[in-house]
């Protein structure tokens, strides 16, 4: 990973806010416009809140075929969604055929498994875990999920395809890493490896432009990425996805893009003591991904592809990503997360219910930082746990 | 509570699923079938008359009761692990939805339109923040605003669904802004006293020991501390400046008028 040059720091800074932190550290932190909002962009975030809040029936063209009825439904309380398969699923199932490249012949690229009465779901998710045990170099054991995913057809018979569980991530602070000028995140390209530190991390280049959004970047903008949210999540049509007609209309349309363009970041919660955990933080690598000041912003990602390794390949190519890689995450707000949602899950496919657990899932490009994690004493990991705690 | 609330009042309903499955075993209805706004529908718009109906509505409430239930002890569940701390930042940041909810959404739209007792919800939503606003440590100001919006809503028209234009509801649409935005300026906790230790880190790390890593974390912390106070917009651009200094390994003659006017500011 080449360091970014100072000099071109003022450049790149271009039309971020330079108020985007909120102080809240409630169930609602996620939720907050940007400070200094006027009140005509005030009034606009609220409807855009309610149209994010707004939960769909029949009545409003939800389906026939769909996966929830409102955004909130899934990224909960602005923040992200659990593994949940139930009356209405928190989560998503990616589909492709058995060479994980073509869309499923069954299901396209994504599982609709539920449907309006009278009709019937495509098909049902069938969830398990299967433990995967450990132990950090000191002896200390630890214990891992892995997700066990089965797509059953209407008669309870399994479909064969490739599968990919994904949560829904947060959206708090998207508009900022959306305002990210490109030539910020390819600074930070390393694809060759060139400064030989194990961590290459290369830019999602879509059609569209460079992809920020979704756990493997397959989406470049807001627009498009709720535009996609209504048609395959919730099946609705928009005027960027028409089918025919516009059942969410370019206004309300708008509004949620703008809603999600104005929220801000929860403040950081860190003490003085905390500098050892950010120190341990920068130390063991974790910072050479989870870069701590993306043109200028603390978001903890650099919004690169990277592969972590075979324990989290999900088997699915989608957009410029391969089954093994994946974007990084930002990591702002995340010691809220259990206020927020009441429990903790994290990556893609939210086999993690702790950070610890977490970080022992990286591999592949981030090997070497979870091994050095690893290798700490157990102090310095609680210390560095707690760091990310207070972010 | 996220369990529970899909089945206690999703909004809207669909009528048409209410028919198409009336009689279904509830456990297996849609939350748009089923909750308060199902038995309003079936009550009020459409009284269910039917032997099938009538039972299905038997059903929904049984239903409705027993979430209630849960939810209800689930909450008794939370408070007891809860520590005191977080719990006031939960009221207090709940109140803050609550006052603008009613300003930006529930007087402009009904919450009952079946039965038309939105007026009675809203009543009860201003008595229940007075409430909740008298457990936290705010000034007084806050409360006089909260009892003046309660005399608002009192004065409201019944039903309220079919007098969105009289000047009582303008009237407490601006009681429950002014509440709003007075509740939104007095944040509970003290985020100040934490900017402070934050200054006074830096002091150490960056002008005592020459440490410019640390130096800009403890800017952070210092930028994350003052989110939302009166001070903010000032001390940022102070900060940035300071920021700046950092970066630049500037020496101390440089940094210390700076960070004697972000002292000044904070006091
Ligand atoms: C069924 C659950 C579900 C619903 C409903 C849903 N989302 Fe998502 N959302 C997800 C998942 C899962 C992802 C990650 C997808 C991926 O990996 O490509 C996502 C990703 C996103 C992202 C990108 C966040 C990031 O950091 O990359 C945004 C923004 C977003 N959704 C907004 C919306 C909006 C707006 C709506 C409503 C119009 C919506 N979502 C509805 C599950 C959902
Ligand atoms: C090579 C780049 C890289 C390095 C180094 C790296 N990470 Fe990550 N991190 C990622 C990617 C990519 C993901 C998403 C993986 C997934 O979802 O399957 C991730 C996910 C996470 C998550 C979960 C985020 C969420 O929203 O669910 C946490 C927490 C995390 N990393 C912390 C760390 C820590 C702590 C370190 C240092 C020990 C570290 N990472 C090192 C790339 C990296």
């Amino acid at each position: 990973m080449r360091r970014l040059l100072l000099g071109l720091l003022p450049l790149l800074l271009g039309a971020l806010p330079a108020r985007y932190l909120v102080q809240d550290a409630s169930s609602r932190a996620f939720g907050h416009p940007l400070p200094g909002l006027s009140p005509e962009a005030l009034e606009a975030f609220r409807l855009g809140d309610q149209a994010f809040n707004r939960v769909f029936v029949r009545e409003d063209g939800l389906g026939p075929r769909f996966v929830h009825q409102s955004c909130a439904g899934c990224h909960v309380g602005d923040g992200r969604g659990r593994p949940l398969f139930a009356q209405r699923s928190e989560a998503l199932v990616r589909t492709r055929a058995q060479d994980g490249k073509t869309p499923h012949p069954l299901f396209g690229l994504q599982l609709q498994d539920h449907a309006l009465p009278g009709y019937a779901p495509e098909g049902r998710v069938e969830l398990r875990w299967e433990a995967v045990e450990g132990r950090y170099p000191d002896g200390t054991p630890y214990r891992l999920r892995r997700p066990r995913l089965r797509v059953l057809d209407p008669e309870g018979r399994p479909v064969p395809g490739a599968y990919s569980l994904r949560i829904a991530p947060p959206v708090f602070g998207t508009g900022l890493l959306e305002k990210v000028l490109e030539a910020a995140i390819l600074a930070l390209e390393d694809p060759q490896d060139q400064d030989g530190d194990g961590i290459s991390g290369r830019a999602a280049r879509l059609e569209g432009g460079l992809g920020r959004f979704g756990w493997k970047a397959s989406v470049e903008s807001l627009l498009v990425q709720t535009a996609l949210a209504y048609r395959e999540d919730m099946g609705l049509s928009t005027p960027l996805f028409p089918e025919g007609g516009a059942e969410v209309g370019e206004e309300e349309l708008k509004r949620v893009v703008f809603y999600l363009e104005n929220l801000a970041v929860p403040a950081f919660r860190h003490l003085p003591e905390d500098l050892r955990g950010k120190r341990l933080f920068r130390e063991v690598g974790c910072a050479s991904c989870h870069v701590e000041r993306l043109a200028g912003l603390p978001a903890y990602t650099d919004l690169l592809l990277h592969d972590l390794g075979e324990g989290l390949a999900d088997g699915v190519a989608e957009g410029a990503a391969s089954p093994s890689e994946w974007r990084t995450p930002p990591l702002w707000g995340i010691g809220l997360t259990r206020k927020v949602l009441g429990e903790e899950v994290y990556l893609h496919d939210g086999r993690a219910r702790s950070l610890e657990e977490a970080i022992l899932w990286h591999g592949g490009e981030a090997e070497e930082a979870k091994r050095r994690f690893m290798a700490l004493p157990k102090e310095d990991r609680e210390a560095l746990l707690r760091f990310l705690q207070g972010l | 509570m996220g369990e529970f609330d899909p089945y206690l009042d999703t909004w809207p309903v669909s009528p048409e699923d209410l028919k198409r499955t009336l009689g279904s075993p509830v456990e297996n209805l849609p939350p748009e079938a089923r909750g308060f706004h199902a038995l309003e529908y079936l009550l009020f718009q459409e009284p269910a008359r039917s032997p099938e109906a009538a039972r299905h509505l038997f059903h929904l409430a049984q239903d409705l009761a027993e979430k209630t239930r849960g939810l209800g002890e689930a909450y008794r569940g939370y408070l007891r692990e809860t520590p005191e701390e977080d719990l006031k930042m939960e009221l207090y940041a709940a109140s803050l939805e609550l006052a603008e909810e009613l300003f930006a959404e529930k007087l402009q739209n009904p919450e009952s339109p079946y039965a038309k007792f939105s007026v009675h919800d809203y009543r009860a939503n201003a008595s229940g923040l007075l409430k909740a606003l008298d457990l936290l440590p705010l000034p007084g100001r806050v409360w006089a605003l909260a009892l003046d919006l309660q005399g608002a809503m009192a004065a409201l028209p019944s039903p309220l669904e079919t007098a969105w234009d009289r000047p009582e509801v303008a009237l407490a649409i601006a009681r429950a802004k002014d509440l709003y935005e007075t509740l939104a300026q007095a944040p509970v906790g003290s985020p100040l006293a934490r900017a402070l230790l934050w200054l006074r880190t830096f002091r150490e790390e960056y002008l005592g020991e020459g440490e410019v890593d640390e130096g800009l974390f403890a800017l952070e912390g210092l930028r994350a501390a003052l989110a939302g106070t009166p001070q903010e917009a000032e001390a940022l651009r102070l900060l940035e400046a300071l920021e700046a200094k950092v970066q630049a390994q500037a020496p101390t003659p440089e940094a210390e008028p700076l960070l004697k006017a972000l002292e000044e500011l904070l006091r």
